[in-house]
């Protein structure tokens, strides 16, 4: 859920739409944001599963410390989707443990 | 003052192999780490087990190496019935690659040698044949390659930890944080070891220091030599094998994935001004971006891996390549099992041959080839300064034939 | 590319440190990976305490932008989107910028790096929205995003407290917070705040579980006794989608280490620390550090730290007359001193004395 009215952050600068592809699905995001906050915004919660137990994992830090909120991006596993920024037509998979190296 | 019937010195792949084939014949065996356990070379090395190391074209020592790392393996097998630590023993293949044809006439030459001695293992593959193994390496940098299927990689802390535990359940103490000063000798009988708090008493001695052996046995031609490691994030498995390479002539280089898919790549330091400190477990930028810059040639498509830690670690050499295990002249109780540059295949033997030597008297598998007094009254060795991991190959594949004390 | 002062990480005490450096005629380059500076200044929303000379009253986002103005004018070269990966003993500087890799020869470095989040395992703590609470105030207050409608928080620490009431701000509703120990962990002001908002503050209750299948859907609490022991029969489930850790947080000193500092443990700080004397050198000759890597405190003192350290490098450096650096830092010693005042601060104060005098204790 976005937070476009703050009392103190005041209201949300306007920023552009663009449009990512997670799993194949189109979602809005604005331009500059995170993936994880566009994902969050979209009520995404499980951005990969695990190795062995295939356990949902999602954000925990979100100041890209830990890795657990990485997810496939453009192809490339790995990515902390916390401090990455998106950008338009990008695509982002759900990461299914160590994910597929092209 | 404590009392024993064995000191092992060295907390390492061989020194907890002695402790516990020593544990395991029933002997009061106290191991002696200056550090922790994996501190030295078993920490830090790649966990490669080649059985072949080198290219050397020395037909007796290619069938003594494969008559020991054999044996070794077998060991550890064994232990994979009954251990309760898993040391992560993959026996997924081992590729050497030659990257011009001049090498690759060497690795030919090589498999010639080793077919001759019945190794009908070994397999040359061609630079097609290669790139099927391992897809993701650059083809520009292959001529061919050798490929043993029984090579492979283990997790060289789990089996210090395994071997240790093992050893600890039989009655073997571990003293961590504990560095042997001196090997206490009188009328040229082990009397025991000297440590921080004291001595401790023991007819019998096994100086598996490796990188820091020489320290405390003068005589000892041990050289230590220093690498660099570097360990990737975790990656999907990519195919299987760990490789070693010599690369660009002037940096031996190896790689493997780990089981929890890690990328460990590593090779020697490059030869550093006079006065380099083969102890330095200092990292350098430059070195960082060596190792770094070759990952890159090696597997273009792990260019952009992110590398998570890098170091440094000491092993050892000795002056024609095999390791030392044996009764050292002159000091008798005094058990040598050093000078290891491919330790993980030969550290599950070696204790038990310094085991057997210790309770019977005698050994299963000769070890009169690997005599630490073998370079007794030699010409000392006179190693160029500064040396690396290829000017040592250089230099021993040069002028190094195996030497008999006899 | 050599520069006279490397300054790692441009959160408060990164800042303060440029600044003060650059003031005197310091040639510095500071790094941080994030797109923007100011490390965790612009997620701190609240009113800062302290006396007028530590900027009471002023929210932390208007301190971040007050230090990015400054280091802008007195020419501080910040390097943004450049990650610092390693740190050498010989002080050289590994980084990656976008356009590539670059190594940094600087004279002195001031590793300003920060602090991270602990985590609390139990049953359920790896599902989506079980993140820690600077986690859930970093969506919230800097990326607008809510990441959940009703809130647990574990632990009553200042940053419990203050994320609860940030999260109330951001219109979630926060369910309860819960403690472990028999009273309150933070600052009481910040715990009437959220308690006039009903927000219950439950001492003595533990979380036991965290349940949903695809991300949080409830969360099981219990009390606990004197042992921390989970009182059979007390257990509640509440109706939550979003769990915070609150339960400390540790620094961030990994280049410290490999450079080969020293460190000690103080849980006072935080845990594991690198040694520094009382100009924020470390037991490395030309490195320092200031902030939360040296130490887990607040915004105030790492910018005081961030300071002490910018003087000392501006005097090792000989661009101040020492009479004046000695002065200007004793000075700041005396701000910092005064920061750690009180009950709050009298086991940080300790454990500081402590780190001084183990710094300069020298090689052991």
């Amino acid at each position: 859920m976005r937070v476009l009215h703050h009392p103190i952050l005041g209201d949300a600068p306007a920023a552009r739409a663009v449009t990512i592809h997670v799993d194949g699905r189109p979602v809005q995001a604005l331009e500059g944001e995170m993936i994880a906050s566009a994902l969050t915004a979209a009520g995404i919660k499980r951005f990969r599963t695990t190795s062995r137990g295939r356990d949902p994992r999602g954000i925990f830090c979100a100041i890209g410390r830990c890795t657990d909120c990485v997810m496939e991006v453009n192809g490339r596993p790995n990515v902390r989707t916390c401090v990455t920024p998106v950008e338009a037509g990008m695509t982002v998979n759900t990461q299914v443990g160590l994910g597929v190296w092209k | 003052m404590q009392k024993a019937d064995v000191v092992v010195i060295g907390g390492g792949a061989v020194g907890t192999s002695a402790a516990y084939h020593l544990a395991r014949r029933g002997r009061k065996v106290v191991l002696c780490e200056m550090r922790n356990i994996a501190s030295g070379a078993t920490g830090r090395c790649g966990g490669m087990v080649v059985h072949c190391y080198g290219r050397e074209l020395n037909i007796e020592k290619t069938d003594l190496r494969l008559m020991y790392t054999r044996a070794s393996t077998r060991i550890m097998r064994e232990y994979q019935k009954s251990f309760e630590i898993d040391f992560e023993l993959r026996q997924v293949g081992c590729l050497d690659i030659a990257i011009d044809e001049q090498e690759f006439e060497g690795l030919k030459e090589l498999l010639r040698i080793q077919r001759s001695l019945g190794d009908t293992e070994i397999e040359l593959l061609d630079k097609k044949q290669t790139l099927e193994v391992m897809p993701n390496l650059n083809p520009e940098l292959i001529a061919g390659s050798r490929l043993r299927r029984s090579d492979g990689n283990l997790n060289p802390f789990k089996l210090a930890r395994a071997q240790a535990l093992e050893a600890q359940k039989l009655g073997a103490q571990i003293r961590t944080q504990t560095r042997v000063e001196k090997i206490l000798l009188s009328g040229g009988e082990v009397q025991g070891v000297e440590v921080a708090d004291g001595v401790i008493e023991a007819p019998h001695v096994v100086n598996a220091a490796n990188g820091w052996a020489h320290q405390l046995t003068p005589g000892l031609e041990t050289i230590p030599v220093r690498e660099l490691a570097m360990v990737t994030e975790r990656l999907p498995k990519l195919p299987p094998q760990p490789f070693e390479m010599l690369c660009l002539g002037d940096f031996a280089y190896g790689a493997t994935q780990t089981a929890s898919g890690n990328y460990n790549l590593g090779g020697p330091g490059p030869a550093r001004p006079p006065g380099y400190d083969y102890y330095d477990e200092r990292i350098y930028v430059d070195e960082v971006y060596r190792v770094m810059s070759y990952i890159a040639v090696i597997f273009p498509k792990l260019a952009e891996v992110s590398v998570i830690r890098s170091w440094v670690g000491t092993m050892a050499f000795t002056p024609d390549a095999m390791p030392s295990i044996g009764p050292m002249p002159g000091a008798k109780g005094l058990f040598i099992a050093a000078g290891y540059p491919d330790g993980m295949a030969w550290a599950a033997v070696s204790g038990k041959l310094a085991a057997e030597h210790i309770c019977d008297g005698r050994t299963s598998l000769p070890i009169d080839h690997l005599d630490p007094g073998r370079f007794l009254g030699q010409p000392k060795v006179r190693w160029p300064q500064p040396y690396d991991l290829t000017v040592c190959h250089d230099f021993l594949t040069r002028e190094r034939a195996l030497k008999h004390a006899k | 590319m050599k520069t006279e002062l490397a300054v790692i990480g441009g959160g408060p005490a990164g800042l303060c440190a440029a600044i003060e450096a650059a003031q005197r005629g310091v040639e510095v380059t500071l790094v941080d990976e994030n797109q923007r500076a100011g490390g965790q200044l612009f997620k701190q929303i609240h009113r800062f305490f302290g006396s007028e000379e530590h900027l009471a009253g002023v929210r932390g986002l208007t301190i971040g932008e007050m230090l990015l103005e400054d280091a802008r004018k007195y020419g501080v070269k910040v390097a943004l989107n450049t990650v610092a990966w390693g740190l050498f003993s010989d002080r050289q500087i590994g980084v990656t910028a976008p356009d590539g890799v670059d190594t940094l020869e600087p004279q002195k470095v001031v590793v300003a790096t920060g602090a991270i989040e602990n985590s609390l395992s139990f049953p359920g703590w790896t599902l989506p929205n079980v993140m820690g609470a600077g986690a859930a105030q970093t969506m919230v207050n800097v990326h607008r995003v809510l990441p959940g409608q009703r809130v647990l928080i574990v632990g009553s620490g200042n940053v419990g407290l203050i994320v609860a009431y940030q999260l109330l701000q951001a219109g979630a509703e926060v369910t309860a917070v819960v403690e472990a120990l028999p009273g309150i962990s933070g600052y009481q002001v910040h715990a009437s705040k959220i308690v006039r908002m009903g927000v219950p503050i439950l001492c003595r209750h533990t979380i036991l579980r965290a349940l949903g299948t695809e991300c949080v859907q409830k969360a099981e609490i219990a009390r606990v006794d004197e042992r921390f022991n989970p009182v059979p029969g007390s257990e509640r489930l509440l109706d939550v989608d979003l769990i915070c850790i609150a339960v400390g947080l540790r620094p961030l000193a990994e280049l410290c280490h490999m450079a080969g500092v020293r460190f000690e443990y103080y849980p006072a700080l935080g845990g594991h620390v690198p040694l520094h004397d009382s100009t924020m050198q470390t037991t490395l000759p030309g490195v320092y550090v200031a902030g939360d890597v040296s130490g887990i405190e607040e915004a105030s003192s790492a910018m005081e730290e961030g300071r002490l350290a910018g003087i000392a490098v501006s005097v090792a450096l000989g661009k101040v007359d020492p009479q004046a650096g000695a002065k200007d830092l004793a000075e700041a010693g005396r701000r910092l001193r005064a920061l750690r005042l009180g009950p709050y601060g009298d086991d940080r104060h300790e454990a500081k004395e402590k780190i001084v005098q183990s710094c300069g204790q020298g090689a052991r």
